[in-house]
């Protein structure tokens, strides 16, 4: 195994948490409004249900191939050479990934909270702590994880319980008015981001230490980081309107402008920002780290700590280029980002089964 | 200008970290691949500082998929 | 970071001599058994110090059997050679010292001397003058007798010590008063006074190639994790260094991490929390010459905590804990988002006391970071000259530079009134902090955070906390992660970290620590049998 360390069945759940939550809770519900409306929030329970099934069938390959990371699955059961060139695409997969979020949050600091900042200092400040945390490995990642959840998890209770007065339920009518369909829409485009991306565990599965149960560990995560965002949608659409949440970049960062007790505790969103930061921290480094991990068990490096520097360099050139403006990031999310993730998410999977299915036949 | 400058000193400030650690433990085939990945790092970051524009992997990926997308979104309208 | 260390250590390997192969001379030179010779030997290996002292004593009037007592004054306690020379060799004399003079095989003179001198106990043989020399060193009379190659060391170690007082660096309202003073023994003996177990093991050895410091290394059998104590003991086996002054020497030479700023080694001068320690399955160093032990593994909450939390009732320790961690925070981040909010988010305060605070900043000249920094920098020069300072005139001038320099700078519009409260709560909160090496650590990373939150505001404080806090999570102690038993997160060791349960209902010993973890059977046995 490349990464010597080891994770425990608690802070599997803890990842999977802040990765689900991760970039999600701040661009997932403007879409959602935009195609769902009123029902964003039984598109984000429906693409919840959906992606949980994709978490079974992880844990059903996770059992296939023990200890095994996605390289490994693809190579055991399509052949070094195919398997390989799977494990390249995944590279590039996760590799943008890791682009798209970086630029995500750079993208929201200069547009909400740091206006006069060039975005490139905020990508390379951002990506340099990323790179000191994951240089160790994910042993010291988790543990990290393990302290920032409860700060984390706070937070977002806080804000659930300051925003009651702000309520306005009429909001949440006509309940699917318009159809299934544009719910359907709203799952599709919650689903491709984070629930397809969750194939990733499928890296760390193997670090952790109870095998047998770590199926439960990583369903649990993803589940309460799933009812977290469908929290998050329905809130912006109680408190904000569907109009209003579809016409924001950012509506969970609206909904914490929101939030006003008594004419002192107001503009707490710079606090919630904060904690998109830690989300959004953990999402990327786990993407860089799912990156960096492929590249070191392909090319058959002993260790892939010295690589996060000058994969770093390229991730920031990346992160520049990957979209001139948010419109085309938005294009990309609601049209694109669905199929091109299914291959990933639900393709490669499939056939590493088949594949799986096949080799024991024949061998 | 300047821009260019300071990726090519950050590269040398990684190269100075990293390099001599691996080179003492004789790590060569690492090395290789942490000069290549430097390399790539570098090109494509001073690239990001020149007038000229990068290609933009997430084009190609747009390109390709988007005619499908497109279909499956009217479907579901 | 490690490329850091690297590079330090190999400069300082470079611009350091090898160290001098002692002359193989008089290293295991045996001794003549002719006293004259002996004895300028001994002198000379002493550059002919003064305090060497070289007593020849004759056994018969005839002078036919001599016998040697070589010591070094101020070593011995004189009391003691006295009664050697009185008790042993003078009035026994005429039993032994005919005896002595007729035998003629050295190995019966040998056992005649020894019994001359048995009374005096703790005699050990010296076959070199490289253990002469060592016995002379460590305060032991060596006796020889001419004739014989060999001579016996005999105890007679002065009790030079300080007598055991309250420790003046980390003292409690209710608890013992007793610290640990600069003898190795008396330290032990306190450590022994409170754990009276035969598996309290001790081993001892001297390290520092000049100082020869005993250093001893304590521990539970049974009870400490058998890895540790190894670990430990390489640790120190491999040390070479020409001399230990202070427990921080082998700190720092064996700690985990050096490239780090935090602490990963404890350190304590009171005897009741070393034998806490201990029986939580620690493993305790003990450093002759200093009052101060190391405490090993030792994790980033132990930090936080203080014997009296365990003396006073558990919810009032509870409460304090609470105090202690919420003091880490205020006096980490407060100048720091005194800087970002004032800079960059001045919507985040309520309307009245933006008011106020620009109203105040108006006349200042200069950035909020640059107001922050100048105070930080004042406090800090005040802190390190109050500890220099002798006690009489050192009260008058910490309380004159904080009131009088901090109420002048305000009214010279050099820094806002705000400023002032900020450092000041700053400052103190640090003193909450029971560690001083923890505390030492913090007041650095205020200024890092200081310096993120002037060019980034909020966002660089959180990914600059972020950072900090990963880094916590890289260090190990001895092998244990420095965070725990936060992360990784261990159910059961929860009652002791940031809450303090009743002593009841702690029936466990850590779980990172020991295997052992038995501490006490039926919690409530002990309490009244029913309420009625």
């Amino acid at each position: 195994m490349l990464d010597k360390g080891r994770i425990g069945l608690h802070q599997l759940t803890v990842l999977a948490i802040l990765f689900t939550v991760g970039s999600s809770v701040l661009i997932a519900p403007s879409s959602l409004a935009y195609e769902a409306r009123e029902d964003a929030w039984i598109a984000a329970l429906l693409a919840l249900v959906v992606g949980l099934l994709a978490v079974g069938l992880y844990n059903g390959l996770a059992r296939l191939f023990p200890s095994a990371t996605l390289v490994g699955m693809a190579r055991l059961s399509l052949g070094r050479w195919l398997g390989g060139a799977v494990s390249w695409l995944y590279l590039g997969y996760f590799f943008m990934l890791s682009a798209l979020v970086l630029r995500n949050i750079g993208d929201f600091m200069t547009t909400q909270v740091l206006p006069k900042t060039p975005i490139q200092f905020i990508h390379i400040f951002f990506l340099l702590v990323v790179v000191a945390g994951i240089r160790n490995g994910l042993e010291p990642f988790a543990r990290a994880a393990e302290i920032f959840l409860p700060w984390v998890m706070l937070f977002f209770v806080t804000m659930v319980v300051l925003l009651p007065p702000e309520f306005h339920i009429e909001n949440l009518q006509p309940v699917l008015g318009y159809g299934i369909k544009p719910v359907l829409r709203g799952t599709i485009s919650l689903f491709s981001t984070p629930y397809t991306e969750v194939v990733l565990f499928l890296m760390i599965i193997p670090l952790v230490r109870k095998r047998d149960r770590s199926g439960k560990a990583l369903l649990t995560g993803v589940l309460i980081g799933g009812l977290m965002l469908a929290i998050i949608a329905l809130l912006s659409i109680l408190v904000l309107g569907a109009d209003l949440a579809t016409k924001q970049a950012f509506p969970s960062y609206s909904l914490a402008k929101k939030i006003s007790i008594g004419d002192f505790l107001e503009r707490l969103e710079v606090v919630m920002a904060g904690i998109w930061f830690i989300t959004i921290y953990f999402k990327l480094g786990l993407c860089f780290y799912a990156s960096t991990m492929i590249l070191g068990e392909l090319t058959g490096a002993s260790d892939v700590k010295p690589f996060y520097l000058p994969l770093g360099l390229s991730l920031l050139a990346l992160s520049i280029v990957i979209y001139p403006n948010f419109a085309y990031f938005v294009t990309f999310a609601s049209r694109v980002d669905f199929l091109y993730s299914l291959p990933f998410a639900l393709g490669f999977p499939l056939l590493f089964w088949i594949g799986w299915l096949i080799r024991g036949r024949l061998g | 200008m300047l821009g260019t400058l300071a990726i090519l000193f950050a590269g040398a400030g990684i190269a100075a970290l990293e390099l001599p650690a691996l080179l003492r433990r004789h790590k060569f085939k690492d090395a290789a691949i942490f000069l290549s990945l430097l390399a790539l790092g570098l090109i494509l970051a001073i690239w990001t500082a020149l007038p000229q524009e990068l290609p933009n992997p997430l084009d190609w990926i747009i390109w390709m998929f988007e005619p499908w997308g497109e279909q499956l979104h009217r479907i579901l309208s | 970071m490690g490329m850091l260390t690297k590079l330090l250590r190999s400069w300082v390997a470079r611009s350091t001599p090898a160290p001098s192969k002692p002359s193989e001379d008089d290293r295991a030179r045996p001794i003549s058994g002719r006293l004259g010779q002996d004895f300028a030997v001994i002198k000379q290996a002493f550059g002919g110090s003064v305090d060497v002292a070289g007593v020849e004593i004759s056994l018969d009037p005839q002078g036919r059997q001599k016998i040697g007592l070589a010591y070094i004054q101020g070593l011995v306690n004189s009391a003691a050679v006295q009664d050697l020379t009185k008790e042993s060799l003078i009035l026994r004399a005429s039993d032994f010292g005919d005896a002595l003079i007729q035998s003629s095989s050295i190995a019966e003179k040998e056992a005649l001397l020894r019994n001359l001198i048995a009374p005096i106990g703790s005699i050990a043989r010296v076959g070199t003058i490289d253990e002469v020399l060592a016995a002379m060193l460590s305060g032991f009379a060596v006796i020889l007798a001419e004739g014989l190659p060999c001579g016996f060391s005999t105890d007679t170690r002065k009790d030079s010590d300080r007598t055991v007082e309250e420790p003046a660096t980390q003292s409690v309202v209710r608890g013992p008063r007793e610290g640990f003073t600069e003898s190795l023994e008396t330290n032990v003996s306190l450590v022994r006074k409170r754990i009276r177990s035969p598996q309290l093991w001790l081993e001892t050895s001297r390290i520092g190639r000049a100082t020869q410091t005993e250093v001893g290394l304590m521990y539970l059998k049974g009870t400490a994790d058998e890895a540790v104590i190894e670990e430990a003991r390489r640790r120190l086996a491999r040390i070479d260094i020409d001399g230990i002054l202070e427990s921080s020497y082998i700190e720092e030479l064996i700690q985990d991490e050096t490239a780090t700023l935090f602490p990963t080694m404890y350190n304590t001068e009171r005897p009741d929390v070393t034998a806490a320690g201990l029986l939580e399955g620690r493993i305790a160093i003990v450093v002759d010459g200093t009052p101060f032990v190391l405490l090993a593994p030792a994790l980033f909450i132990q930090f936080y905590q203080s014997a009296e939390d365990y003396y006073q009732r558990f919810e009032f320790a509870t409460l304090i804990r609470l105090l202690r961690y919420v003091c880490f925070f205020i006096t980490l981040l407060a100048p720091a988002l005194y800087i970002a909010i004032t800079t960059f988010h001045q919507e985040l305060l309520p309307s009245p006391l933006l008011f106020n605070l620009a109203a105040q900043r108006e006349g200042i000249p200069f950035p909020a970071f640059v107001e922050a920094l100048i105070m930080e920098v004042t406090f800090e020069i005040l802190r390190e000259a109050g500890v220099r300072l002798p006690k009489t005139v050192g009260q008058a001038v910490s309380i004159v530079g904080a009131l009088v320099i901090g109420q002048s700078a305000v009214e010279a519009g050099l820094v806002s009134p705000g400023m002032v409260i900020v450092v000041a709560i700053t400052a103190i909160s640090n003193f909450v902090i029971p560690s001083f090496n923890m505390g030492i650590s913090i007041r650095i990373l205020r200024f890092v955070l200081m310096v993120i939150a002037a060019i980034f505001g909020l966002f660089g404080v959180t990914m600059g906390l972020v950072a900090i806090v990963q880094h916590l999570c890289t260090l190990r102690s001895f092998g244990v992660p420095y965070m725990s038993p936060m992360a990784p997160y261990n159910n059961a060791d929860q009652k002791d970290t940031i809450l303090r349960l009743p002593q009841w209902a702690m029936f466990a010993r850590p779980r990172h620590l020991t295997r052992n973890r038995i501490r006490q059977r039926d919690a409530r046995a002990a309490g009244p049998r029913h309420k009625d």
